[in-house]
């Protein structure tokens, strides 16, 4: 299988370095051409030239070697990032995806649940309440089963938005003004593409393989990224109105991509552990300078201070430590196996459960 | 003859330290793929070609160096024997 992968901004910074590259050949040639000849014994001065010629023009072959392969490595770049291929690989970029994706499943997750214990509050408020107080205004019985329906509905739907069920009528859409989570207006616009955007890189995986090394590579190509499609189908079809999913369908497809997205960002942050542990030391750095802008979020500067003292220990332990974790893992397959076909068992019954809430 | 030998010795030595970032560069930038391999071995001609260039460019500085000894070994014997010749004339002229 062939495997093809290019990070863009890596072939861009070649391609500038080989620009320089050619810069300094055609100068030395240059420089060779107007050296002055001294007197020298016969002989001499005919191989000196000799040498010296054959390098200069030697030299301006090679700056235009190195400016072809530049260029060719700019083109590279370009289609790469085209294609989409390299921005979407590249780890920061993978690692934003990863993180933006967390945040918006989660809120997504969070909003349906909402959505979903509203709906059902109404449901409930329709079986059990409106047949009674049809029956008359002043009803004892009415305002008892109402009392008992606020009751009941307040430990799942908070108090403060009990009115907002009744008023809302079981309607979901107005049900979601309530319930919806931070920045819904981003999340909509950005929610119509992302999820293409994940089925194209997953397609990729699938395809020509991961980048990620040894069995998290297996992983990824052959549970995560088919996982991760489907998803991202479903997700990418009820973004823009094709199907429609009910709030159990929401959370089931956000909870499977907060998933593939925990195994992406977890694996970014295993793989750049080292630079991530050296900017946390970094960055205590500033707290310790700046104890007044530390105060407010509550870091006290004696320990904070402790803390900076011995940062590159604890960097140190942040980092052999989860590398004791990988290396306990990797010695214990037979354990790990077995733990992972439990937990897919459970994932895998988890949305029939879910779903069963609604019958 | 030695002060050429100087300016040839820093441009060998010059394009011998490019070579090297330009190996790093290359070997280092994530990029794998039949081009990528075709690419790569494009380089390693251009930088043998390069480093040819380099040990020329040394061999002849070198060449220069020993020439220019032996120019002055050979200058100080004939300003010895003129000295001498001089001195014998002298002395002869004397007598």
């Amino acid at each position: 299988m062939t495997v093809i992968e290019a990070d863009p901004s890596e072939l861009v910074a070649t391609a500038g370095r080989l620009g320089q590259a050619r810069q300094r050949r055609l100068t030395a040639a240059a420089d060779l051409r107007g050296l002055a000849m001294p007197e020298m014994p016969p002989g001499l001065e005919g191989y000196i030239e000799g040498v010296i010629n054959s390098a200069a023009s030697g030299l301006n072959t090679q700056a235009g070697d190195w400016a072809d392969i530049g260029r060719d490595l700019a083109s590279r770049a370009m289609w790469a990032i085209i294609a989409g291929y390299g921005v979407l690989r590249m780890p920061g970029v993978a690692a934003m995806r990863g993180l933006y994706g967390l945040f918006s499943n989660g809120v997504k997750v969070a909003e349906q649940r909402r959505l979903w214990q509203m709906l059902r509050a109404w449901s409930l408020y329709q079986s059990e309440v409106a047949p009674i107080a049809a029956r008359g205004e002043r009803s004892m019985e009415a305002l008892r089963a109402f009392m008992l329906w606020q009751q009941e509905l307040s430990r799942i739907v908070p108090h403060g938005k009990l009115a907002a069920v009744l008023a809302g009528e079981g309607d979901a859409a107005k049900y979601m003004r309530v319930a919806a989570g931070p920045l819904k207006g981003l999340r909509g616009t950005v929610g119509k593409v992302t999820p293409f955007i994940s089925m194209i890189t997953s397609t990729d995986t699938m395809i020509r393989g991961s980048s990620m090394p040894g069995w998290r590579g297996d992983v990824d190509r052959y549970v995560v990224a088919p996982v991760t499609l489907g998803a991202s189908g479903v997700a990418g079809a009820s973004a823009l109105g094709i199907i429609a999913l009910t709030p159990g369908g929401q959370i089931v497809v956000g909870a499977v991509l907060i998933g593939a997205g925990v195994w992406v960002v977890g694996n970014i942050a295993w793989d750049h552990r080292k630079e991530i542990a050296h900017a946390v030391a970094k960055g205590g750095k500033f707290v310790i300078d700046h104890p007044i802008v530390a105060g407010p979020v509550g870091v006290p500067y004696a320990a904070g201070k402790e803390i900076y003292d011995h940062r590159h220990e604890i960097a140190h332990a942040v980092v052999s430590s989860g590398e004791f974790a990988v290396d306990q893992v990797s010695k214990t397959p037979g354990r790990l196996k077995d733990a992972g076909e439990t937990i897919l068992d459970g994932a895998t019954s988890a949305p029939g459960k879910i779903v069963g809430l609604f019958h | 003859m030695r002060a050429l030998a100087g300016r040839l010795r820093a441009v060998a030595d010059s394009v011998g330290h490019d070579d090297d970032g330009i190996r790093s560069s290359i070997l280092g930038m994530h990029f794998r793929g039949p081009a990528a391999m075709r690419l790569r071995q494009r380089a390693a001609g251009i930088l043998g070609q390069s480093g040819k260039v380099s040990s020329e460019l040394s061999d002849a500085a070198d060449r220069l160096m020993r020439e220019a000894t032996k120019v002055e070994q050979a200058q100080k014997e004939r300003e010895r024997l003129l000295a001498l010749a001089a001195e014998e004339a002298k002395k002869a002229g004397s007598m």
